[in-house]
């Protein structure tokens, strides 16, 4: 041990991962917890660098039409006219605009077509105090919006991924945001308290699961087997559990592989790692770097040098950074599925203090990077006599509120529709006459915008299930015939032996999407045997199971909160038992049995159907075994019409050769609970 | 009575420190040294000795020169943006009393605030609420339960003050048979609960008729505290019959208002004369104090005979309480394992861990709340508030059935403990050791000061095997034995010799420098904090 060694794991212990909040969420689940994929856009991801401490736009891009009043304005730290590089020939008066000689790769980005820069963002009434101004940015707030409590990138990822709990689900193996350096995580925060993002700042994540689980200490060689060895038990799982996403990390960032030079810089390396860990396979969101140093009140730049000094330093860092990252990407084949933004929380004044630097301001600019940008400049010049006492830009001069820009990010690029953009800016103000800057080719079109989905209140599990009879692989459902031809019953089947279940569960409206009835037990953890509780539920043609309301999720009376083993009966299907215990008490769990079949107690409980597992057909005596006595039911009716017969094996109304299949591909199975 | 038989022989530091964390907040090392000498009997009746509270006047207003504000008059009607802050206070009154109290008070106080649950309320009003559940720790239930009725707090909470003849409000009635006093049986049929049935209900609701809240100056003469009041013309003035779950009982119905009081206190005491609320409150007792578990063998050996004990002391609760905490069932000595199921084997309550953690490392800097007022308004509060919040615990509990690690079956206390307060929970070693909060590094007056700890509080520290002995005896239930020891004495090794350690000790004696024993220390006394077992008690 060193005092190195020790320095970083202090470091380390301020960076634990955020997966709780406070207190439990009660309550949530959601409708639909299953991605729709519609349009393939959902391995796209945002970058988002946030240059902390309020980059001086115009020292960064100055509006060449306007030199003059830029050094009337700025005597002794005006860039020289002849330093700056010309962004694009082709641009009119209004938008000429020459960048800052260390920009070189912003200006190499730009001719490529990959830059954009959208010219006078804020928002009404700006603030300019560092923080209350870099809050309102991360949580959506200024103007006719005020002090929101939570970011809204988290209301957004909370619309897009309803029901999430911080736990990895299925499709989405990786934690939803990441976070670099060291921002504040505002924009991340949710006032439902479940933190959605991991903070990585500072992080070697190579070696994050080894920190991570390390957090409760080694694992206790022998629990003894005692009211204490219980608890250190209980404490053991729930860590490890929770531990889920620490390895994940270390094993996106270990398969990853970089392939630019970066600048060794704090912003460089932020960026490296997010490069690496993308073409590791990380599905993550939304990352989010940050840049300090911009709030240069003092000696912007040298005196008599002024394309030197701290400014320059900063914007080289910031352009070579970027260009080896955009780089990166283009080789490791991901740039079209990565888009950069860069902002600051408020512009600088136009007019320079007495101190060879300069003083908060209001408006700023906004850059877009990446292959799904359509390059360019959005908007005009500020104009630079227009000025706000004392000296900032004239607040009215604004041309785009910086959430309508965000609004393009999440509509163009991540197809969030109107509603979603309503519910994560709140006002519509912010969400209308929104800038372009997404390429007509990367653009999201209207068709394959997502509708986000209200958490309902439900103190409920949520399981997902399918019937290989009812499944079609194709449409990725299972049918309703049986509600189509109204051959559903109204009061749950499961009355005669061997079910025997006297529940009394009807239907009185017919929740649409309706595929059949199920039978559902919880069964002691450590006691197959001991059956703790039963209801009717209904399937859905998604597999979600509901209520006879057609609320989805299933509740039991009575029971003890707890964790159970969940068995699932229908009345011509193998019935399957959860392989681990369900807890009762965590709303927002999810238990899908088809997405691996050892979701299912024992061997080969569960059969592939297209791209899942679903319970296996051909249980038609409900004896749990499929035999010659399902082959003599189906063999009495063979040829016939039926209408909700158990010997109809694929519920089609007919009993013929495609039932006597899904019987014979079942054939000798027997299940759990035989 | 083996099991409630009073453990002979001195109690040693393992189970002194076991009934210190059990029966108090205030836990310092010094503490347990000086249990460790006594018997049972005079550790336990060191606990029952119930001194002053240190600021009996409650919070003072930080904003003004530290006067007295709750117990002066009503606060409730400043600024909005006052009132938050003003409740918080209350709450970091509670806090600063628990961490100072070396009595079993405040364990007692939590245990009625955690049964007799209400909400936020006025600020003065829930000063009065937990003054009560102060006076009442170890004294009367009957009393407590009676003069919680007539709070004001609770009057609003669960609705009585809008029970009245002509429009009954069965609120409280209901939570008060079923939550707070004899609790609900298992179902005989519909309506009836084994222990009072819906008609019960009605009766008691027409009991509880025309008492509401009431403004701060009305004061119960006995407590001082305000108190609701009785309005006879809102009463219901008829007999009042209950059913066979309390042999057919009728209570005569009030002739003025001052006959409402005769005609509640015969409720409650009615209600009190049922066996099966003191068999309710012993197991309630047992499952805060002792074990998450009654099997039918403690049920038979402690719960009865300590629930005939309260009934017949007439529900004072103290020589019950006294019987339980001496017990050797209580020191898991009642069979021949004396290790299998009590010592470690619950799991810490946020605030056992929180301001356990405070007074058993010497971190509590903030020093005496009502000399630094300005603690009130800071970070300390801040702390205390959040920090436990995100633990989950809320000074309310989110529901008026209580906090369910201490109530809600089969996990009780392992309800403290999942995927959305492990977080927190691993890095109070970090808030303690910074003296910073965890969400934004704000400074808080709770810091250890880790190497005068060590030196101050052990001995021999230069022998590392000794030092990790000692820090592990004072930290954990039970002493971890061979892997798992070592696994920590090497966290303070450093994977070096213990000569090394010794030099390093040594070194640091003689030069004063302590930036490398600091470094060693630090790395035990996260891993120690850190674990699964300092999360037990």
């Amino acid at each position: 041990m060193n005092r190195r060694n020790f320095l970083q794991k202090s470091a380390a212990l301020g960076l634990y991962p955020l997966l709780g909040g406070a207190l439990p969420l009660r309550g949530l689940a959601s409708t639909t917890p299953f991605l729709p994929n519609p349009c393939e856009v959902t391995d796209r991801s945002v970058v988002i660098i946030f240059l902390n401490g309020a980059n001086d736009i115009f020292n960064t891009a100055v509006p060449l039409s306007q030199f003059s009043a830029y050094t009337q304005f700025r005597p002794t730290i005006h860039l020289p006219e002849q330093s700056l590089l010309t962004l694009d020939g082709n641009l009119s008066d209004e938008q000429a605009l020459g960048l800052h000689p260390r920009l070189a790769e912003f200006k190499n980005l730009y001719d490529d077509g990959l830059l954009s820069l959208v010219q006078g963002v804020g928002y009404d009434q700006p603030n300019r105090s560092h923080f209350k101004s870099t809050e309102n940015w991360l949580t959506g707030s200024g103007g006719a919006i005020q002090d929101q409590k939570d970011g809204w990138m988290a209301r957004f990822l909370q619309d897009r991924y309803p029901g999430y709990n911080g736990t990895p689900f299925d499709g989405e193996p990786d934690p939803l945001a990441l976070l670099f350096g060291n921002t504040i995580s505002t924009g991340f925060h949710s006032a439902a308290e479940h933190r959605l993002e991991i903070n990585l700042s500072g992080q070697d994540p190579a070696g994050f699961y080894t920190l991570i689980s390390s957090l409760g200490g080694a694992p206790i060689p022998q629990i003894p087997d005692t009211e204490h060895g219980s608890i250190l038990s209980h404490i053991q799982t729930i860590s490890n559990s929770v531990n889920v996403y620490a390895s994940r990390i270390s094993d996106v960032f270990n398969a990853g592989t970089n392939t630019a030079d970066y600048p060794d810089s704090s912003l460089g390396n932020q960026l490296k790692t997010i490069a690496r860990m993308l073409s590791g396979g990380s599905r993550t969101k939304m990352f989010m770097a940050s840049k300090g140093g911009w709030d240069n009140h003092n000696y912007i730049n040298q005196s008599g040098n002024t394309t030197e000094g701290t400014h320059a330093n900063l914007l080289g860092d910031l352009s070579t950074s970027v260009n080896a990252f955009q780089e990166d990407l283009q080789s490791l084949g991901l740039d079209n599925n990565v888009l950069t933004v860069i902002f600051s929380e408020f512009g600088r004044k136009i007019i320079q203090n007495g101190s060879q630097g300069t003083d908060h301001g209001t408006l700023s600019s906004m850059f877009l990077v990446g292959k799904g940008v359509e390059g360019g400049v959005v908007g005009n010049n500020v104009n630079l006599s227009d000025q706000d006492n004392p000296g900032a830009p004239n607040p009215a001069q604004i041309q785009y509120d910086y959430r309508q820009v965000f609004s393009t990010v999440l509509q163009d690029w991540l197809g969030a529709n109107d509603n979603a953009l309503q519910s994560t800016f709140i006002n519509s103000a912010y969400i209308n006459n929104r800038p372009s800057f997404i390429n007509p080719n990367n653009l999201v079109p209207a068709s394959c915008y997502y509708t986000p989905q209200p958490p309902v209140a439900c103190a409920c599990i949520r399981v997902r299930l399918f019937l290989e009879g009812f499944y079609n692989p194709q449409s990725q459902r299972m049918h309703t015939q049986l509600l189509e031809q109204n051959a559903l019953p109204d009061q749950q089947p499961y009355a005669a032996i061997p079910f025997a279940y006297n529940g009394t569960e009807s239907v009185v409206t017919w929740p649409a999407d309706t595929v059949d009835w199920l039978l559902v037990e919880l069964r002691a953890a450590n006691d197959l045997s001991n059956v703790v509780a039963r209801s009717a539920v209904l399937l859905r043609a998604d597999g979600q199971l509901m209520d006879t309301n057609g609320t989805p999720g299933i509740s039991f009376d009575e029971v003890a909160d707890g964790t159970y083993h969940l068995a699932v009966f229908h009345r011509n299907h193998l019935a399957v038992v959860s392989a681990e215990p369900i807890p009762t008490n965590n709303p927002s769990f999810q238990y899908d049995f088809s997405a691996d079949e050892a979701r299912a107690m024992g061997d080969t409980q569960l059969k592939l159907s297209g791209q899942i597992w679903a319970m296996r057909s051909g249980d038609a005596d409900h004896n749990h075994i499929v035999n010659n006595q399902d082959y003599n039911l189906w063999k009495a009716q063979q040829g016939q019409a039926a209408t909700y017969d158990s010997s109809d094996l694929n519920a089609d109304g007919q009993v013929d050769a495609n039932d006597f299949q899904l019987w014979r591909g079942n054939r000798s199975k027997m299940g759990q609970l035989k | 009575m083996s099991h409630l038989s009073p453990r002979p022989g001195l109690l040693g530091k393992r189970l002194a420190a076991h009934l210190l964390r059990r029966a108090s907040f205030y836990v310092p090392a010094d503490r347990i040294d000086e249990f460790a000498g006594k018997t049972a009997t005079e550790a336990v009746e060191t606990l029952l000795i119930i001194p002053p509270l240190t600021h009996p006047e409650g919070p003072v207003n930080w904003m003004d020169n530290g006067t007295a504000w709750l117990t002066t008059g009503p606060y409730d009607n400043g600024p909005n943006t006052f009132m938050g802050r003003k409740r918080r206070a209350v709450w970091m009154w509670v806090a600063n009393e628990m961490l100072h109290d070396p009595s079993v008070r405040h364990k007692m106080a939590l245990f009625w605030h955690s049964i007799f649950v209400t909400e936020q309320d006025r600020d003065w009003s829930e000063f009065d609420l937990f003054r009560l559940f102060q006076i009442y720790a170890t004294g009367n239930i009957k009393t407590l339960a009676y003069k919680v009725t007539l709070d004001n707090k609770m009057l609003r909470y669960l609705n009585n003050n809008n029970n009245r003849k002509d429009s009954p409000n069965e609120n409280y009635a209901r939570e008060f048979l079923e939550l707070f006093t004899i609790l609900k049986g298992p179902v005989q049929g519909t309506g009836d609960y084994t222990n009072y049935t819906e008609e019960d209900i009605v009766q008691a609701a027409r009991v509880l008729t025309g008492f509401d809240d009431h403004f701060f100056e009305h004061k119960d003469p006995e407590t001082g505290l305000a108190t609701g009041r009785a309005i006879y013309n809102r009463h219901h003035r008829g007999n009042k019959t209950f059913t066979t779950a309390f042999g057919n009982r009728t209570i005569l119905g009030a002739t003025d208002e001052a006959d409402m009081y005769r005609e509640l206190q015969e409720f409650v005491d009615m209600i009190f004369e049922q066996q099966e609320t003191a068999r309710a409150y012993v197991r309630r007792l047992y499952r805060f104090f002792v074990s998450d578990h009654i099997s039918e063998a403690v049920e038979q050996a402690v719960i009865m005979p300590l629930s005939e004990q309260l009934y017949n002391d007439d529900y004072q609760i103290e020589n019950t309480l006294r019987t339980l905490l001496c017990s050797r069932h209580f020191f898991d000595e009642a069979d021949s394992n004396s290790k299998d199921e009590i010592i470690g084997g619950k799991l810490k309550s946020p605030l056992d861990y929180v301001l356990g953690a405070i007074n058993l490392f010497d971190a509590n800097q903030m020093g005496v709340l009502n000399e630094n007022p300005e603690y009130y308004d800071t970070t300390a509060q801040r702390f205390l508030y959040e920090h436990l919040e995100h633990l989950g615990f809320t000074f309310y509990p989110l529901s008026v059935e209580g906090y369910p690690g201490f109530f809600k079956g089969p996990n009780y206390s392992k309800f403290w403990f999942d995927q959305s307060t492990i977080a927190h929970r691993f890095r109070l070693p970090y808030s303690l050791l910074e003296g910073k909060t965890v969400r934004n590094n704000r400074d808080i007056p709770f810091q250890i000061d880790l190497v005068p700890f060590f030196q101050n509080r052990f001995t021999h520290q230069e022998y590392a095997d000794e030092l990790v002995r000692q820090f592990l005896e004072l930290a954990l239930p039970e002493m971890p034995q061979g892997e798992r020891f070592d696994y920590f004495l090497q966290k303070l090794l450093g994977d070096l010799s213990p000569i090394n350690w010794m030099f390093e000790w040594q070194g640091y004696l003689q030069t004063g420098n302590d930036e490398s024993v600091k470094v060693a220390l630090t790395d035990l006394f996260e891993a120690v904090v850190g674990s699964p077992e300092f999360q037990t008690f």
